[in-house]
């Protein structure tokens, strides 16, 4: 049998919010002290205990939590309160994982940018089309580990995709 | 083509949308019949720099103003709208 | 194999490799083409030309070739007109000649050669027009029958292709000396180096020469490199790759043969992978084609290039014939007869057409035993099928016949710029070099070697050296950048004669010949984009290649202009050809486009509905039940039971756009045209959006959830439009106001609950806590609450079919449950699925307007929705909406339309004319936007646009459908014709 050099599952719903600031509000700072895993800059994700955010445009960030969306709904109310508004899109995406040395390589047949460690690393994140699909993707870790997002109507296709290019 | 977002950096042009010329003031609520004719209708078309619109659907979704070459395609600045004066 | 040379070539003598050329076997060795292979077999013949089928040999080694164009493989991977040249040997390979009934030998259509007085350039203009009638009939099948080179596959393609994207810091495109050298300093900075070649192994022309490089055949050192480059972690080597296209901003297009030297894909790999290149700076090391010289006879097989001819003596040991003649302006001729002294070929004559021959080249002559004639020229060949004699001139005029099997043509040579120009530079005659030179490339490409107009090895390696190292620099890599050579060997000048008593040819592959450019000429089509398409020199498969220089070069003569005022055409990608399979890719049969899925997908399809596509996505059109044969009956019978008890319609596809912060309602009321800030929390409005030029933009309906935070709709197909058009508006327009809007469209599938009935079906799922008697929750109330156990939903009491009814939205994870559960709580009600055409036919029963009526040429007043245009505030449209011609009583506006006679069937598209008023568009008054039956009303129904319309109820025009000749008689009502007090709505 032939070893894979990488592996590919199909990502647990997890509860989604869509946060931007009220006006002047400065939410990433106000995020360092009030939540496990702050804002990060444009371009960029952070992840800690079941709580990752992430940033692909100024001034809006998506909220990714192992969770439930009253769960996560009350942690950022509480986290934010009114200097943010805030909008719940839970079950909105699809997500896939994708590890493995043979990863880069893979993904090169789907995704057109650079994944090169000159040109992307660990904590960066983008949104693009790919294949005619809006995904929006960050790089998790070194192995180097890809999680993918796809809007929900889009899974089958994204799926079907995954498999064409040898991913799944 | 490739356009360099401010915020996503160089991305093939199939991930945005184009407007047409930037920069156009918007005409205030009481401006004539004729002022809003002219600000939705007439356009330059000019042979070189163009100023314009173009939107980042599939990045940060970000309205962009490009200035490119109509001639050579070479872009020489884009900047988001929110710090481009008109 | 009668012509392999007994030593020598870079082919593995070890192994066998059997295959079939037109049904016979022949063997060849690894390192073999299918060309060199036959003609190391002692085959000559390989094709017929394309117009006159006159007999064809190889003109080259390489994919210029024009001639020997075969069908490779059979049956689904059949593959027509694929030089010779470029086709890898395999063990079992299969290929046949084209164009020729019903053998090579003796070919039928040989005698369209005795028309040829006849068949000459702008044949095609100036026959076949009489009779009219006999164009389809005769002519057209007949041409088609006659037209073209080789026979695609008629089965289904087994293979697959890829796509993949690829970034580099330098892309370097030819893998020759300048390449090698440009590859090999770019890669030992550090720099992300792509080399491409579209040969199997990489050394370009080394691979045809001896050399030497330094104190190494050129052969070995192109392989050292190699190997040297395959050591570099940050240098990608892709052999068989092709860069076909340069497209702006560093982006290139490029090939793989992944398989296409197997006899089918192994492991699950592609056949072939279209790459996309995008790279910082780039090195066009593609060389130079060699031109053929034009003489009476030049097409005969036997009659080739002279660095062709050495490549298959150096590379692949093969001696394309016994006793040779040397045709040539410059010192490649020259080369040519130093390999055959080496290599023991008999040269009858060197015929070089400068005057003076230096005395090492005489001494050279006279070693080989060849005649030399300085200042000569070729008269003409002789030869059936094969080349058996030459006729040579020499400088006084004296003929002389020569006996020879080979004719080798040294003609110059021209830089394959191609690549440079795809953005739209134009090639520029440099006199020094006898050649087009790109003097413009676009930023960040430069041109080494061959392709830069620097012809030799020195040259070559210095000016790959210099442009690898600078690009690399360019891109921030510490590397020093060597000097560079500038002068190069000395050119071949363009000559031709003055005049041939054989057709002597341009354009091999499209048969076009001295003759057909002096005719060009004489009918005045003397430019050379002129020249191109009217005798069709240069638009083959081979895109002029070997021919473009000649033609444009004869016409400047002919037209006593100089080349540099003569110009050459436009080079376009791609630059050889590919196949249109490649490049979709994965995109095809049904994973041409995504699709768009709602999330009860799995339930209608178990409900066996019938889906239609909305552009990406597909939506449940009606859902047929055994004993139903036609739509007609399924969508009859959906209408009748949403009307008398209760239907499920899955409206999950419309847009869905949440709207949060303290200007939220501002914001709306500044794009939509009536009061948004007055909507009360707990209420739904139906919105209508202009665009800036006045016209209906969309519509949908406004919920107000709290008192900053709102829900709209938009329509399915203008979702990502409105989109847009909401974030510029924020973005560009107003960026003061607080307000964040984000698309729900994928979180929320939305169902329609609808009927009498319906209200008891939601009771009976919704959690308590949610109140939806009649006062309670009234026509337009709008709710957050709990379903389904504990399920969030959100629910609008909102109706697009007019009965009393409901949107249920659910999180769409949780939609497959969901619809299920509605089903079985209405199955007591007599809940039934129903689908869009359904839909259709209700709101079509009720006047509302959707898509046909709004279509981006309606104004609200258009849509007799000026009651909703808003006094007191300002809004996108409003000013340009009341311009004049847009308020005149003759504009179309929208009203209702049934038959006067009630069986009769009306049809969409239909224009109205007054009853006594001809069929002329000066009496057009207007046309019909929707139909449907109406199983309600019993007859068909419609709405339309009918100038005046309000004023015009109760009278009769005609609906006029010329395109389908037909016509039917309708009388004009208001839109609604149903419940028109909307008693139902309110129930």
């Amino acid at each position: 049998m032939v070893e894979r050099d990488l592996e590919a599952v199909v990502l647990p719903e997890l509860a989604m919010f869509a946060v931007a600031p009220r006006r002047g509000e400065a939410l990433r700072q106000r995020s360092q002290r009030a939540l496990p895993t702050p804002l990060p800059e444009c371009g960029r994700t952070l992840f800690t205990d079941g709580l990752r955010t992430v940033c692909v445009r100024p001034d809006q960030w998506l909220v990714l939590g192992e969770g439930t969306a009253e769960w996560l709904g009350a942690l950022l109310a509480e986290a934010f309160g009114d200097a943010a508004n805030m909008v719940d899109v839970s079950g909105a995406y699809v997500g896939m994982r994708v590890r493995g040395a043979g990863s880069r390589a893979a993904l090169g047949k789907f995704l057109p940018l650079d994944l090169h460690p000159r040109a992307m690393q660990a904590g960066h994140a983008a949104a693009t089309l790919a294949a005619h699909l809006p995904v929006l993707l960050w790089q998790a870790d070194d192995m180097p580990t890809y999680e993918l997002l796809c809007t929900r109507s889009y899974a089958a296709s994204f799926r079907r995709t995954m498999e064409l290019i040898g991913v799944f | 083509m490739r356009i360099p977002c401010p915020h996503c950096g160089e991305r093939g042009n199939d991930e945005f949308l184009y407007r047409g010329a930037a920069g156009l003031p918007r005409p205030p609520a009481d401006a004539t019949e004729a002022q809003w004719h002219d600000y939705v209708y007439l356009r330059d078309n000019p042979y070189g720099s163009h100023r314009e619109l173009w939107q980042h659907v599939h990045g940060c979704r970000r309205w962009l103003v490009v200035t490119r070459d109509t001639r050579t395609h070479v872009i020489a600045a884009v900047t988001d709208v929110s710090m481009a004066l008109s | 194999m009668t012509n392999r040379l007994s030593q020598g070539g870079l082919i593995d003598r070890s192994v066998t490799i059997p295959f079939r050329f037109d049904g016979v076997t022949y063997t060849g060795y690894p390192g073999d083409t299918l060309a060199s292979a036959l003609l190391a077999s002692g085959v000559r013949l390989f094709g017929r030309s394309f117009k006159y089928h006159r007999p064809r040999g190889l003109l080259s080694a390489g994919s210029e070739e024009p001639n020997a164009l075969v069908e490779l493989r059979e049956g689904a991977r059949r593959e027509p007109n694929v030089p010779a040249t470029m086709v890898e040997l395999y063990p079992d390979l299969v290929a046949a000649s084209q164009n020729r009934y019903p053998s090579l030998r003796f070919d039928l259509l040989a005698a369209n050669g005795l028309l040829a007085p006849i068949f000459g350039a702008g044949f095609y203009y100036k026959t076949f027009m009489w009779p009219a009638s006999f164009w389809e009939r005769l002519y057209e099948p007949l041409i088609r029958r006659a037209a073209g080179l080789g026979r695609s596959a008629t089965e289904p393609d087994p293979d697959h292709y890829e796509r993949a994207t690829l970034f580099c810091d330098v892309l370097v495109i030819g893998g020759g000396a300048a390449g090698l050298a440009a590859a090999r300093e770019a890669g030992r900075s550090g720099a992300r180096v792509v080399l491409c070649d579209e040969g199997s192994r990489l050394g370009g022309w080394l691979l045809s020469e001896p050399g030497p490089i330094g104190d190494r055949p050129a052969a070995i050192w192109a392989e050292q490199t190699v190997a040297e480059l395959q050591t570099m972690d940050e240098v990608r080597v892709m052999p068989r790759t092709t860069v076909l296209a340069t497209f702006d901003h560093g982006t290139y297009v490029a090939v793989e043969r992944v398989a296409d030297h197997k006899l089918m894909p192994e492991g699950g790999e592609p056949r072939q992978r279209v790459w996309h290149i995008i790279a910082r700076r780039s090195i066009v090391a593609c060389g130079a084609t060699e031109r053929p010289l034009v003489f009476g006879g030049n097409d005969r097989p036997g009659v080739m290039l002279s660095g062709s001819v050495r490549t298959y003596l150096n590379r692949y040991a093969v001696t394309p014939g016994r006793r040779a003649v040397i045709a040539t302006t410059g010192d490649d001729g020259w080369d040519l007869l130093a390999d055959c002294v080496r290599l023991g070929v008999d040269v009858a004559a060197i015929v070089d057409r400068r005057g003076t021959i230096a005395a090492d080249r005489l001494d050279l002559a006279r070693r080989a035993g060849a005649q030399v004639f300085a200042g000569g020229h070729i008269g003409a060949t002789a030869g059936a099928r094969r080349l058996s004699a030459v006729e040579v001139l020499d400088s006084g005029g004296k003929r002389q016949r020569l006996t020879a099997d080979l004719l080798a043509m040294a003609g110059g040579w021209t830089p394959a710029i191609g690549l440079a120009c795809h953005l739209g530079a134009k090639p520029v005659w440099n006199e020094e070099s006898s050649a087009f030179l790109a003097a413009e490339a676009p930023p960040g490409l430069r041109l080494v070697g061959g392709a830069a107009g620097l012809i030799g090895l020195v040259q070559a390696l210095e000016s790959g050296a210099h442009g690898g190292a600078e690009a690399a620099s360019a891109c921030g890599f510490a590397v020093a950048v060597p000097a560079m050579a500038t002068h190069s060997e000395a050119a071949a000048p363009l000559w031709f004669m003055p005049a041939n008593r054989q057709k002597a040819f341009v354009d091999f592959q499209h048969d076009v010949a001295v003759s057909d450019v002096a005719l060009a000429h004489r009918e005045g089509y003397r430019s050379v984009e002129h020249l191109k398409r009217y005798t069709t020199l240069g638009m083959a498969t081979d895109q002029g290649r070997t021919a473009n220089v000649n033609g444009l070069a004869l016409m400047a003569q002919m037209t006593g202009r100089d080349i540099a005022a003569t110009g050459t055409t436009r080079l376009r990608p791609p630059h050889t050809p590919v196949a249109i399979g490649a490049l979709a890719g994965m995109h095809r049969g049904r994973d041409y486009r995504p699709t768009r899925l709602t999330p009860a997908q799995g339930w209608a399809r178990e409900q066996g509905a019938v889906f239609i596509e909305t552009g990406p996505w597909l939506r449940a059109q009606y859902f047929p039940r055994t004993g139903e044969d036609d739509w007609l009956q399924s969508v009859t019978r959906e209408v009748h039971a949403v009307r008398s008890a209760v239907g499920l319609c899955d409206v999950s596809t419309l847009g869905k756009i949440e709207l949060v912060g303290s200007d939220a309602a501002t914001f709306l009321d500044r794009v939509y045209v009536n009061t948004i800030a007055t909507l009360p929390v707990g209420r739904a409005r139906y919105g209508l959006m202009l665009r800036e030029d006045g016209f209906t933009l969309d519509d949908g309906t406004i919920a107000r959830l709290q008192p900053d935070r709102f829900v709209i709709t938009t329509t399915t197909g203008e979702a990502h439009a409105v989109m847009s058009h909401l974030e510029y508006c924020h973005q560009v327009l107003w960026p003061e106001l607080d307000v964040h809007f984000v698309s729900i469209s994928d979180r929320w599938a939305q169902f329609a609950v609808a009927g009498p009935r319906s209200r008891a079906v939601l009771q009976a799922v919704l959690d308590p806590g949610l109140d939806i008697s009649g006062d309670a929750f009234p026509f337009m109330a709008a709710a957050e609450g709990r379903a389904f156990g504990g399920l969030r939903i959100r629910l609008f009491r909102i109706s697009f079919s007019g009965e009393l009814a409901y949107e249920l939205a659910v999180p769409a994870p949780q939609a497959e449950t969901a619809v299920r559960a509605l089903m079985q709580a209405g199955a007591g009600e007599g809940i039934t699925p129903y689908g869009l055409e359904a839909m259709s036919v209700m709101r079509i029963e009720k006047g509302y307007a959707a898509g046909g009526e709004i279509n981006g040429q309606t104004t609200p007043r258009d849509l007799g929705l000026e009651k909703m245009l808003a006094k007191r505030k300002d809004y996108i449209g409003r000013v340009l909406m009341r311009r004049r011609a847009l308020q005149e009583a003759s504009r179309p506006t929208l009203v209702g339309l049934r038959p006067t006679d009630r069986s009769a069937r009306l049809h969409g598209g239909a224009h109205f004319l007054a009853l006594q008023a001809p069929a002329t568009a000066a009496h057009d008054e207007g046309w019909v936007s929707s139909v449907a039956f109406s199983p309600t009303l019993g007859h068909w129904i419609g709405l339309g646009f009918l100038a005046n319309g309000a004023a015009r109820h109760g009278e009769r025009v005609r609906a006029y459908d010329p395109l389908r000749n037909r016509e039917t008689e309708v009388e004009i009502m208001p839109p609604c014709q149903f419940d028109p007090e909307g008693v139902r709505l309110h129930g």
